[in-house]
Parts: C-alpha cells; structure tokens; sequence
C-alpha cells in the first residue's frame, strides 16, 4: 500500500487511527501495541500477501535469537554468544542475499566465466533491506548491552510499524522501545496537527515536485540507455533526477514521521536540507541521516573506523559506501555510486587535513569566506549530481551516454526532452532545497507552539480550521496523486 | 456541595461547546479552501470548463451540442498545453460553419482523438487533414469524447441525411467495439440482440443546482483535468492475467452489419470511406524502448473485434489505415512523443500530421485544392 494512494489515505489511514484511538481506552495496556501490529501486517500484506509469511519468520528468528543472547550472557561463554551473534547476523543476510543478490550474483558469475548460470525466479519483498537491517542493528544492540527485549508485541511493531515499515527510517531499538512501552491513554491533540503537517508536506513534495519530474527523468535515462543526448538534454536529466529523488524520498520520509505523530511516535528524522551541503561529508550528515547512523554504528565502527591509523581508515570508509550502495540494489551501478561517494569522502578528508596543515590555505579561505562556501558548495552539489547519475542509470551503457552529454555534449538524437513546465519545477525545486527551511524547521517547534497559553488549542475554532484544511490539502492532493496513475516512492526499490 | 455540581454539570457543557466550535472551524476550513480553489480556477488562471452537453428531448444526439460555446482546455493538475476554442453553429470544434461549406466536404467520425478538444485546430487532426492536402480536404470533425463505434454510426446517419460527403473518414481507436455497449447518456449504443444496430440512449435530465453544479470549475477540474472517477479510486495497479476469448457469433453479425450500415448512412460508395485504426502508443513505446522477447498475444474481445472490423471493411472495399504502423516508424527513427503522456494519452501534433497524411495518401487527394472547389470561408 503506498502512502499517496486513495485506498490508504481515503480507508486504511482512517480506520487505523481511530482503531488505535479506541484501543488506547481499553484496559489491557497492549491493546493499542497490538491493533497497529495487525494493522502494519495488513498494509503490508496488501502488497503480496505471500510475502507476509517471510516477514513473521523474520521477526520470530530475530525475537528467538535476541532473547538467546540474553539468555547466553549468563549461560555460555563468550565465544558461544558471539558466535551466536554472527550466525543471526549470517542467517538474515543470507536471507537478503537470496532475495536480492541471488540474480546479480549469478549473472556476475556468467559473465565473468563465461558459463550460463541460472536465472532466480525470485520477487524482491518489499521493504526487505529496511527491516533486515532494522533487526540486524538491534541484535548487535542486545548483543553489547547484554538485554534484549522481552516483549514480543512491542517487538513485532519495532519491525512492523508501518510508517517505517516499506523504506524507512531505519529504526534504533533503544529510541523506539521506550515510546512503543509507555502507558499513553491519548495523544497530545498538537502532536497529532504536527503529524498531519509533516504528511501533508511530504505528500505535497512527492505529487507536485517529484511526480511532476518524473516523467522527464524516466524518458531521458530510458533514451539515455542507447542513445548519446546533448549536453543540454544530460544535464536537464540529471538535474531533475537531483530533484526528484530528493522531493521523492524527503517528501516519504515526512510522510512517515507524520505518521508515527499521528500515533504518538516519533520516529527520527531522515534529511536535513542535504543539497545545502558544503561538503561531501556534510552531505552524508544531511542524507539519508538514519541509514548513515547505521552504517557508522554497525559497519564502519566494527570494521574498525579511524582506530587503526589513516590508511585503514580510509579503507574501512570506502568499504562501508560500497556496502552501503550495494544495499540500495542489485546492480554494480549502485555499487559504483557508493564508490563514487567514498572516493569523494576520501578527497574531502584529505583536503580537510591539507587545510589543518597549511595556515596559508586557512588564512586564504578566512579572507573570502563566501566565496569560499559557495566554491564548495557548488563543488559538492555536482558532485552529487554526477553520482546520481549512476544510481539512476539502468547500465553503465546509460551512465557512460550521460556523461558523455553532460561533459562532451555528444548527441545522436533530438528527441525534445527539455519542456517549460518540468524546467520550472527543476529550478523551483531546487531553489527550495537550496534556500527553503526544510520540514523539521518549519514543524517541529508547532506542538509546543499550540500548546502554548493563547495558542491555537485554547481557540477550538481556529484548531478545527486549521485541522479541516489540512485535511482537505491531504485528500486533494491524494488526488492529483491518484491522477497520476501508479507512481511509487523511489525507495519502496530498495 | 451546590458548587462542585455546577461546576460538574458545567464541564461536560463546555467540551460540548468546544466540541461544536472546533467541528464548525474545520467545516469553515473546508469551506474557505473550496471557495478559494473555486475562485481560482475562475478567475485567476484560464477558465477550465471546456465543452458541456445540453440535456434536450430531441431524438437526435448532434442536437445536445451546444452551439457557439467558448471553450478552454488545460489538462493535467498543473493545467498544461491550454487551449481556447469556440464551437460552430452546430456545436462542433470548427472553425468552419458547416452548413456554409461549398459541397462536398469529407466527414471526419471518431472520439476525443478525433474531437482534438486539446489541440488548436491547425494542429488536430482535422486541421491537418486540411492542411496536408492543400485545401483539397474540407474536414467536417464530427468527433465526440466518449463516442464509440456505435455512436459514429448514428452521427453518420444524422450527418449523411443532411450533407452531401465527398468521403469519409471513420477513426476506430481501442476500446470502441466494447465501449459502444456501455449505455452512455445522448450517445448511441449497440442496440439489444435481434432489434436495431445501435439505439440512441436519452439524455439525462438534471435539476437546475446540479447542472450548475457540474458545471462548476471545480468539479470541472476534478473530473477532466484530475480523472477522478469513483470506480477506479481503489483500483489497485498491477497486469491482469491474460484470459483467451474469442468472438462469438453475434459479435460477427453485429460487425458485418456495421460495415454494411455505413456506406448507406454516409451515401458514400464504400470506396470513398477510410478506417483509420489507432493503436494505443504507449505500447508503441514499449516495443520501441524496450524490446522484449516476444509473448504469447493475449487479444480482448475488442481487439478481436476491431480485427474483425478491419477485415471486413477490407472486404467490402473500404480503405483501412493503420495509424500503429505510420506512429511507430516515426517513434522509431526520432523518439519523439506522439502524446501528452502520461498525463493525458491523446495525440499530439506530431501524431495528427502523420496520421493525415497517411489518411490523405489513400484518399489519394495530396497536392493541392481539387480543381472547382469553391474555397472555404472560416469563421474565426
């Protein structure tokens, strides 16, 4: 079920609040845990109900292997535990890999030995790497702090919760736990107007920013597959990709923090304003921020990070963004993209040393400090523009034709490709990312705003106005979504 | 004791009354956004409302247009590729007032396609036709949105008793055999088995609020430019599986009959009239930009149906054009787009100048006016 279809914003959605509202007055504590982990496995099962069985199996492994790590601190040996440790880890990616890998792997193998290998009648599950790694990280937590959870209920809605189930944010087990647990009777009526703001911010950049793009984006980089296009054509594409798949996956993931306030949860933020980036490293604080809070905690770190010297480090930090854009798909052009962000990182560090060591350099960037910023933030956001252009590309066959148009300008075929209206919501678009305070800023302050004295709540009028409004925005925009045919976020891939 | 009772009694008033406050400010949200939209649609941007029918008794469906009506087109949310226009005499998207057309002119059937309500007229098909065959072509665009094959049958026979065709041009577009059995109101049917081919369904009669309602730019807005259509809300997306079928016996005689019927209504011999057989484009683009292996066909009762009515009018003599074929070898040799997908799959300029001249070439009239024929005098 996708956030911005009418079946979920016209019945689900609706059914589900008030559900859960209703559970929250009976007298079992749970009730409301269990109404939305019923809930979650519906939204998801709407989908392919055959892959629900996938999931449960998931969530019972990894409940079963937390509570025998819990139960191993005091039985087994260490060795025992981490054993055990590395088995859970091996089972769940084992089970990832046969999903998503399975095929690449195989073809990889063909093609580099020339001998016919077989092709996987596999069907990726969605959400598969958000919930895989969901768990992954909260074994590694039971792991270190010797406590797993005890709750079953509570657990299957950490996995299930289905604002974060399909692509996020992916989870941390301890911010998460203490919210699911605690004995709410109500929600806060300015939490529940926070949440409808930030789903009605998303939903607004993913139907009339990103959805307005893609039709452009998808023609250039299908023509782009076998055909040079102009340099003009090129960069119109890779910047509408730019600004798609920002408006796209910020726009999903405000809908899902809208979503979790809408339940009372609050689940961490995914984006801070990325392409107001100065730096690369920035970037990757502003992007995607809990999968970067992953990848560090359970991969970098682990691997070693910087304790090991530069070298390592910068070995640990080039495997961990191959990883990382392997995660993203199976294919070596998502791989190559993660490279392409590390080897970037890499660049970053160094220039970042070289300035520490060069008081002539700190001097030099101190006189022109503006100039300086806009240098590097320019320098970062083609940067980033280049990568995308791999992570969109169907093949290297694509990505070389749409490099060779936005850097040579070599073009077969003029297939008029650049039209007024998507050029107008590129620049209005970005304008946005560059300029505009983004969603948290704007939003996050409101419930403490509304609930001030003479705030909008003490005037029931004006709450109700403004409730009956957004939720009128809501269902016209759902509208114009549903107007668009199937447009699916671009992470529900991944 | 007095006290804390009034005060209880007091507490559940008060909530009441915040209650009720809080529902009429959100009904006044509501309200202040509806009028708002409304307005804007108005006044601020192009006016939206493109063309409407009117609701009369007459038995005949040319006379529900509605005569010298302006009209403006703007699709999708955003309002994209607007278009104003204004209908002729007798409600059709002309600019040619056809009872003044020097005789005889060519009959142009068909849908939306045909109808070009998203096209300026030199760009439709019918304008196209004009100017692709230098003048020789006089296009009387009879195309309606939401006709089918049935409905062109009618027009033919309404049309062909009041003017004197030179030739015909019928455009059949996917959809058209089964839709005609969809009982739409002012537009005709197939008729029941064993009665007439086609039957003309009446048009609804509406109360003066919902006429005015349905007029409304809003509603304007979200039926046309959003699609919204209630029994698709909930659809959800996927490929059905591929079911055989096969035409039954009637379906034969229904379409042998049609192909009999429309020479004698246009009083054209069968010669003088071209079946033009759109395919949809989106599956020319697929077998264009991305070549699959090729499966196992899977054909509707409609395509069978259009098969069948192409052969057929084959057999009788009439000429047939496969838009398909001339659409996909220009795709093909430039990638550019013959619609306004994906927020609206109607052709563009591109497709209505090719598909003319396809259609000029078998009317075998290219190169200029016809020798005697008395130019025509444009009302715009």
């Amino acid at each position: 079920m996708l956030f911005n279809s009418a079946i979920f914003v016209f019945v689900f959605l609706p059914l589900v609040w008030i559900g859960y509202l209703l559970s929250l007055r009976l007298p079992w504590a749970r009730a409301g845990i269990g109404w939305l982990g019923l809930a979650s496995i519906f939204f998801y099962g709407y989908w392919n109900p055959a892959f629900v069985p996938l999931l449960l199996a998931s969530i019972l492994f990894n409940y079963g292997a937390g509570r025998l790590l819990d139960r191993s601190l005091w039985n087994g040996s260490a060795g025992r535990r981490k054993a055990l440790l590395i088995g859970a880890i091996a089972a769940n990616l084992a089970v990832l890999a046969y999903y998503k890998y399975a095929n690449l792997l195989s073809s990889s193998v063909g093609a580099l030995t020339g001998i016919a290998t077989p092709v996987f009648d596999v069907l990726l599950p969605i959400g598969i790497s958000f919930y895989t790694f969901t768990q992954i990280a909260y074994l590694a937590d039971s792991y270190r702090a010797g406590k797993s959870e005890k709750s079953f209920s509570a657990y299957f809605l950490f996995v299930t919760f289905f604002p974060h189930l399909i692509a996020g944010p992916v989870l941390h087990h301890s911010e998460m736990m203490p919210q699911f647990l605690r004995d709410a009777r109500r929600i806060a009526p300015a939490v529940v107007l926070e949440g409808l703001l930030f789903f009605a911010c998303g939903l607004a950049k993913k139907v009339l920013i990103a959805d307005s793009v893609a039709p452009t984006v998808n023609r250039v980089f299908l023509l782009a597959e076998s055909n040079a296009l102009g340099a003009v054509d090129s960069w119109f594409g890779a910047l509408a990709y730019t600004t798609q798949i920002y408006f796209d996956f910020s726009g999903y993931s405000d809908m899902a923090v809208g979503l979790g306030l809408l339940f009372g949860i609050r689940l961490p933020l995914n984006f801070n304003s990325p392409y107001k980036s100065v730096s690369i490293i920035e970037f990757w604080r502003r992007w995607h921020m809990t999968l970067s809070r992953f990848l560090r905690d359970y991969l970098y770190i682990p691997l070693g990070g910087n304790r090991h010297g530069p070298l390592h480090r910068q070995v640990n930090l080039m495997l961990t963004m191959l990883l990382g854009g392997l995660w993203h798909g199976a294919a070596w052009t998502f791989v190559v993209w993660g490279g392409l962000h590390g080897a970037y990182l890499q660049v970053n560090h160094a220039w970042r040393r070289q300035v520490e060591r060069s008081p002539r350099l700190q001097a030099g960037l101190a006189r022109f400090p503006r100039a300086a910023s806009l240098c590097f933030w320019a320098l970062t956001f083609v940067a980033v523009v280049v990568a995308w252009v791999v992570f969109r590309a169907e093949s290297f066959s694509g990505f070389a034709h749409m490099l060779e148009g936005m850097f040579l300008g070599s073009r077969t075929l003029d297939a008029g490709l650049v039209d007024a209206r998507t050029a107008f919501y590129v620049c209005f678009g970005l304008l946005l990312a560059f300029l505009a305070r983004n969603s948290q800023e704007l939003f996050s302050g409101v419930s403490v705003r509304l609930t001030a004295p003479g705030g909008v709540l003490d005037r029931p009028f004006f709450h109700g106005a403004r409730v009956g409004s957004l939720l009128f925005l809501v269902v016209s925009l759902t509208l114009i979504s549903v107007s668009w045919g199937t447009n699916e976020f671009i992470y529900f891939n991944f | 004791m007095s006290s804390s009772t009034s005060t209880s009694e007091r507490a559940p008033q008060l909530d009441l009354r915040r209650a009720g406050l809080w529902l009429l400010g959100a009904l006044a949200g509501v309200l202040a956004l509806l009028v708002l939209i409304e307005l804007g649609l108005e006044l601020l941007l192009p006016s939206v409302r493109g063309l409407h029918r009117d609701n009369p008794s007459s038995p005949a469906a040319s006379a529900r247009f509605v005569r010298n009506q302006e009209y403006s087109f703007a699709m999708g949310w955003d309002l994209r590729h607007k278009v104003r226009g204004k209908t002729n005499a007798m409600g059709f998207l002309s600019p040619y007032q056809f009872d003044a057309v020097a005789k005889p002119a060519v009959a142009l059937f068909g849908d939306s396609f045909t109808e070009g309500e998203m096209l300026a007229y030199g760009e439709s098909l019918a304008g196209q036709l004009e100017a692709q065959s230098g003048g020789a072509i006089v296009p009387l665009n009879f195309g309606l949105s939401g006709a089918a094959l049935p409905h062109y049958l009618g027009m033919a026979r309404e049309m062909g008793a009041r003017f004197e065709f030179d030739a015909a041009v019928i455009v059949v577009v996917p959809g058209d055999y089964l839709e005609g059995f969809e009982e739409k109101e002012g537009l005709y049917s197939w008729g029941k088995p064993g009665s007439e081919l086609i039957s003309l369904v009446p048009a609804a009669s509406r109360s003066r609020w919902k006429q005015i309602a349905r007029e409304s730019a809003l509603v304007y807005y979200v039926r046309g430019n959003l699609k919204f259509n209630p029994a698709t809300l909930f659809a959800r997306p996927g490929q059905k599986a591929c079911m055989p079928h096969a035409l039954a016996a009637a379906d034969r005689e229904r379409l042998s009959r049609y192909v009999d019927a429309l020479p004698r209504a246009l009083r054209l011999d069968a010669g003088r009239i071209v079946l033009a057989v759109n395919t949809n484009t989106k599956d020319i683009y697929e077998r264009v930009d991305r070549p699959r292996p090729v499966r196992d066909a899977c054909p509707d009762v409609d395509a069978l149906a259009l098969a069948e009515l192409r052969r057929l009018a084959a057999v009788r003599g009439m000429k047939v054009v496969e838009i398909g074929a001339l659409l996909e070898q220009h795709y093909r040799a430039h990638r550019r787009l013959l619609d306004f997908r994906p927020v609206d799959p109607h052709w563009n300029d591109i497709a209505t100048t090719l598909i003319a001249g396809g259609i000029v070439r078998e009317l075998s009239l290219a190169g200029g006016p016809a020798k005697g024929r008395p130019a025509l005098a444009r009302t715009d």
